[in-house]
């Protein structure tokens, strides 16, 4: 538990960080990507943004539970319950599976339709196969 | 796999929820596992039996091969 403590302070001090860094970062982007179209700088306030709310939510999150024994052993053990990572672990198997499927499957689709899109969507496919075998390769080696 | 753990449990006049908490799982997982949905690991059925003072083997019910 005391593990557990030490490991939600440290992601509370990096969650209270990137809750300052994220302003920075958007106002950086901002004068860097000035010449850039709408498209760009309303990507990047958007992914500021969410990151931001996200940061915020775990933030008050942790505050509260560090400071509330009960509301930690909860939390605790709800993240640490077996049967919720087993279902983590296997919604993560079946929706990367799916995934992949439908990637491929628009891939052949939309090789017919536009050239871009298809070479964008085989580079995806190839990139994670890439990193399927990269982290086979690693839990090959841990376990 | 089959299990004795809402027979125990209800012998001993123990709640869903505080058997929960005596093995650091949600409630749940206790209904999962009474229901037999769900196969407990090595470490909560040693946590289990440990609880019921039992055995591991005289707490889960092993059918033969399983999942294969």
């Amino acid at each position: 538990m005391e593990e557990f403590r030490n490991d939600l302070k440290r992601k509370l001090n990096l969650y209270a960080l990137l809750c300052c860094l994220y302003p920075l970062f958007l106002i950086g982007s901002k004068v860097i990507f000035k010449n850039s179209g709408d498209f760009a700088q309303g990507l990047v306030l958007g992914i500021c943004m969410g990151s931001m709310i996200v940061s915020i939510y775990f933030l008050v999150r942790n505050y509260t539970v560090l400071h509330n024994e009960e509301k930690l052993k909860k939390l605790y053990i709800e993240l640490n319950d077996e049967r919720n990572v087993s279902i983590s672990k296997e919604t993560m198997k079946t929706s990367s599976k799916i995934c992949i499927v439908v990637t491929a499957l628009a891939c052949i689709v939309s090789g017919f339709i536009n050239e871009i899109v298809c070479i964008t969507l085989s580079a995806d496919l190839l990139i994670s196969a890439v990193i399927t075998v990269a982290v086979q390769m690693y839990y090959k080696k841990k376990m | 796999m089959k299990n004795r753990i809402q027979e125990l449990r209800k012998s001993r006049k123990v709640t869903q929820q505080e058997l929960a908490d005596a093995l650091s799982v949600t409630r749940q997982t206790i209904i999962s596992l009474e229901n037999g949905r769900y196969n407990a690991s090595l470490t909560l059925a040693h946590k289990a039996a440990q609880f019921f003072e039992t055995t591991i083997e005289e707490l889960f019910i092993f059918e033969g091969e399983e999942n294969l």
